[in-house]
């Protein structure tokens, strides 16, 4: 079949017109491959899935199935779109107003089970980089459904002062093969058969370069120093996802250590002075929403709260417990890298987590283009997107 | 919102935050809903400098306070 590739280009642009991108070209939603998008799923095409009451907006399984054909996904990844959305959804400060805070957070997805190998989620080298369809285009669906689900578009009802890079698209495997511990969803009560997905929101990822350290220590130091960081404490306490690549996660249990000891470790160390507190004008705490402000903020608590909280070192502990850290393992097995990626949560709260129900058949594709039907307006006020007959 | 629930209402927010006010507005049916915009930033001022702010605003709060609906 001949096909006219500006037809394509134009439906591209259209899209552009429409406001349905992140900025970058999306796959024009047709009839026929929202379709196939559906049929992976048990959910039927009208149920509301979503919605952010204030805003008057609420969106359905084929609002997110036409933003996932958008993000580029196959028709096999959709299940997963689903369940990353169910578990942003138990985050439990996703909705909270962070869709649309200054802070410009986003969600960070991790797949754990056989669901990484059957559609190919990268765990491996280059596990934050580009190169990798399948997360790459999971991760991007939901920012789509967010941004045309949910109506939160950058600029009017999406106030971030700078966001981030990561919130594209933020999708990754954990590396079960190469850790030396149960996999997240395990430890979780999961069984290691059952593909999951977990959601959590993020601020940044930051990189830990330790190629060289031989103890465990020396090691944990640097990762708690990283989460410690004082541009990282909005709140009293932060939270943080530590991605440990393989070979930090293999020397830190040489030394014997479990998962969880590594997040109680991780919370003993991961402590600012007093004096280094109030030298980033963050000694205090504000009385109305819990911020670190400084002393003389006119919202600054007076009862010495930060002060009491302080070590016979002055010490102040950044994470609210041990459960402040998750600890997940992804990467290559080629270097002493890790990340943290700074999360929002400054209470400790878990992951949200969601089964992926099993994925038994691959989404049919002819590998034609099929006849451009359009997506017409996600229309205001209702969020829902519908399509035109093709 | 309030207003429709016979409660006066005054909506206080930053110069830097117009856009997204418009917006919000829109979306509730109210475009054109009179807000008042005090100068950015918020949170770093003094509380004296904030108290300057909100004596500067009192009437025009007041305007939008008693206005009749």
């Amino acid at each position: 079949m001949a096909v006219d590739i500006d037809v394509v280009r134009d439906a591209i642009e259209y899209c552009y017109d429409q406001g349905f991108t992140d900025g970058l070209p999306v796959v024009p939603a047709t009839g026929k491959a929202v379709d196939e998008f559906l049929a992976t799923v048990t959910a039927g095409a009208d149920e509301e899935i979503g919605a952010l009451p204030h805003l008057n907006r609420s969106f359905t399984v084929r609002t997110a199935a036409v933003n996932a054909v958008m993000a580029g996904c196959r028709p096999e990844y959709f299940p997963v779109v689903l369940a990353a959305w169910e578990a942003v959804k138990l985050d439990g400060y996703a909705f909270r107003g962070l869709f649309q805070s200054t802070t410009g957070s986003f969600p960070f997805f991790i797949v754990n089970g056989p669901v990484r190998e059957f559609i190919g989620i990268n765990s491996g080298v280059n596990v934050f980089g580009p190169g990798s369809r399948a997360g790459a285009t999971i991760g991007r669906a939901l920012r789509l459904i967010i941004m045309n689900g949910l109506g939160v578009q950058p600029g009017e009802l999406d106030q971030s002062t700078q966001a981030a890079p990561a919130k594209y698209t933020f999708c990754i495997a954990e590396n079960e093969e190469q850790s030396p511990w149960l996999p997240l969803h395990v430890d979780r009560g999961w069984e290691r058969g059952q593909s999951t997905v977990a959601a959590m929101m993020a601020r940044s990822a930051v990189h830990i370069e330790n190629r060289h350290a031989g103890q465990a220590s020396e090691l944990l130091y640097d990762i708690a120093d990283t989460i410690s960081r004082t541009g990282a404490l909005l709140h009293e306490t932060t939270s943080a996802c530590v991605v440990l690549g393989p070979e930090h996660a293999q020397l830190l249990a040489r030394e014997g250590l479990s998962k969880q000891q590594v997040k109680e470790e991780l919370f003993r160390l991961a402590r600012r002075s007093l004096e280094d507190l109030n030298r980033a004008g963050k000694g205090e705490i504000s009385k109305t929403l819990g911020w670190r402000v400084p002393a003389y903020s006119p919202d600054a608590r007076t009862d010495g709260r930060t002060k009491g909280r302080a070590g016979e070192d002055g010490r102040v502990p950044v994470l609210g417990s041990p459960d402040g850290v998750v600890v997940a393992v992804a990467g290559g097995n080629n270097a002493g890298v890790s990340t943290v990626v700074e999360t929002i949560g400054a209470f400790g709260g878990r992951p949200g987590e969601v089964g992926i129900p099993e994925i038994t058949a691959r989404g049919v594709s002819d590998g034609k283009l099929p006849a451009l039907c359009g997506v017409d307006a996600l229309t205001a006020g209702g969020g829902q997107a519908t399509r035109k007959a093709g | 919102m309030l207003e429709g629930l016979g409660v006066p209402a005054a909506v206080i927010c930053t110069d830097a935050f117009r856009a997204s006010v418009a917006a919000m507005a829109k979306v509730k049916g109210f475009s054109g809903y009179r807000y008042i915009a005090v100068p950015h930033p918020v949170a770093s001022r003094t509380g004296t400098e904030l108290h300057d702010i909100a004596g500067q605003m009192a009437d025009e709060i007041a305007e939008i306070l008693t206005a009749p609906a």
